[in-house]
């Protein structure tokens, strides 16, 4: 049973095609940017937005298959509630999720946080970028290596 | 105490702002303060949170072992005037000993809680950031959005505006990058060990490669010394002399860097002299305040505050850094380690 919380989703659900990124933030302008981004490196990519973290948690711990779940998750970190390092300390510490891709999506760029973020299990930490242009290489990127490239835990 | 009194208004003034809104609301913060503000900071806690907002303005301009060096000073003669006259009449006058006891357990109480107050300064600076950059961000992506989408509906005034805006955003987001570089280089502990001063000078050579190539530089350097040092402060350093360097060239020469070592009695002088369009003797102490550009904002890009983050690295390792110069000739910047040429 999924959860019933909101998923804000503009294309309609479809695992056995499509690649599904799920993006948990709170900021919708930057999800905003991102989605663009995302939609012109692949507009067959799903982008999933959570803004809330409490949400995002039981909706991914709500799968009972891997082969559901999403490709990967894109999580800020400074969130109200429920921050990005909680999060992933929830994701890690289930085992249908353990072995989701998480790549942390933040503004910080403190040495300390990225250490955090790694040895919390994190799969890459990426600052946020400040131009489109910057952010459209991001999607490219992520889209070449983690959608394409890499063999992942749900598609084995 | 006029310190205090500003210190007061300005913890008076932060309701309802974020942290760094009332950190750029408050600023700039006079500058002279020591061991009053630092008073001011213990006698209330909520009082020492505002006030440490303020004093995160200057903190950057004064290296933290300044601050420090200053409020033990005055500390000292402080605690041990009241620890000697504020007997009560008729007791015998406290004995030298025990004077300097209470001063010395006086002292390392503050000395620790200022190594706290540096922490949290430095947590403040990342939360700063943070602010700082998520507008900022949101500036630049959305006036690329506006181009990309509606640069058909735009005419040539509303392209340029726009063209301002986000140049103008890319511009701030690196001064505050810098800003923080500089918090940074300001305070925490050094790593001290031998550092054979080629490494971090190729290392900062291969992070302006660019830039380097772009403006066909050439550096020419003799051999560098080992000297105790923080290794990656001292990168910090040579990559803003270099960049200095590239931002300061004469149009019409080829430019040019060369980096000598000299022997001083005691002392190693490291001279870094380009061929640029050096400046004014009057202006040799100027330069290294933050924020201070020579000539206009077209002739040079950067943030202005490269040279002062170089000064505060070497002065936190007690090395001198002065510049000399003749205009439209060169400029020479020396770096005197004192004692790194005795044989002990």
């Amino acid at each position: 049973m999924k959860s019933a919380f909101r998923v804000q989703t503009e294309m309609t659900e479809n695992h056995t095609h499509r690649k599904c990124v799920v993006i948990i933030d709170d900021d919708d302008e930057d999800v905003f940017a991102v989605r663009r981004a995302f939609s012109k490196s692949d507009p067959s990519i799903d982008l999933k937005h959570i803004s809330d973290g409490v949400a995002a948690v039981d909706y991914l711990l709500s799968y009972t298959d891997y082969s559901d779940l999403p490709d990967l998750v894109l999580l800020d970190i400074k969130m109200p509630g429920m921050n990005g390092f909680e999060i992933l300390r929830a994701l890690r510490s289930s085992d249908i999720s353990r072995h989701l891709p998480i790549i942390m999506f933040s503004t910080s760029a403190s040495p300390k946080e990225i250490r955090q973020a790694y040895s919390g299990g994190a799969n890459a930490h990426l600052i946020k970028p400040n131009s489109m242009s910057e952010l459209q290489e991001f999607a490219q990127a992520i889209a070449v290596f983690w959608l394409s490239a890499a063999t992942l835990p749900n598609r084995g | 105490m006029t310190q205090i009194a500003k210190m007061t208004e300005v913890g008076a003034s932060t309701g309802g702002f974020s942290p760094c809104e009332s950190f750029l609301n408050n600023a700039p913060f006079n500058q002279g303060s020591s061991y009053e503000a630092i008073q001011g900071l213990t006698s209330d806690f909520r009082f020492s949170i505002d006030a440490q907002l303020a004093w995160s303005w200057f903190m950057p301009i004064y290296p933290v072992e300044n601050v420090i060096r200053l409020s033990v000073d005055d500390f000292c003669t402080s605690v041990a005037g009241e620890a000697c006259t504020g007997t009560a009449p008729g007791t015998k006058q406290m004995t030298d000993t025990a004077c300097n006891d209470a001063a010395i357990g006086a002292l390392r109480a503050k000395v620790s809680e200022l190594e706290a107050l540096n922490e949290r300064l430095a947590q403040f600076a990342y939360a700063a950031a943070h602010d700082l950059e998520e507008p900022l961000r949101k500036i630049r992506q959305y006036g690329d959005l506006l181009v990309e989408d509606h640069s058909a509906t735009l005419n040539k005034d509303g392209q340029f505006y726009v063209n301002v805006m986000t140049s103008s955003a890319q511009r701030l987001s690196s001064l505050v990058k810098n800003l923080l570089q500089f918090a940074s280089a300001s305070q925490g502990d050094l790593v001290l060990k031998p550092v054979d001063l080629e490494k971090p000078f190729q290392k900062a050579l291969d992070d302006v490669q660019h830039p380097l190539e772009e403006v066909g530089m050439v550096t020419k350097m003799g051999s560098l010394p080992t000297v105790q040092c923080d290794e990656m402060l001292v990168q910090i350093v040579f990559n803003n002399l270099v960049l200095n360097a590239i931002k300061y060239r004469a149009p019409g020469r080829s430019p040019e860097m060369t980096i000598a070592l000299a022997e001083d009695g005691d002392d190693l002088v490291l001279s870094f002299t380009d061929n640029g369009i050096g400046f004014d003797k009057s202006e040799a102490d100027r330069i290294f305040e933050p924020f201070v550009r020579l000539g206009s904002k077209s002739e040079a890009q950067g943030t202005g505050i490269g040279l002062a983050i170089c000064r505060t690295i070497c002065e936190r390792h007690n090395w001198s850094l002065t510049a000399s110069g003749i205009k439209d000739s060169h400029a020479r910047f020396e770096i005197r380690i004192p004692g790194a040429n005795r044989n002990d």
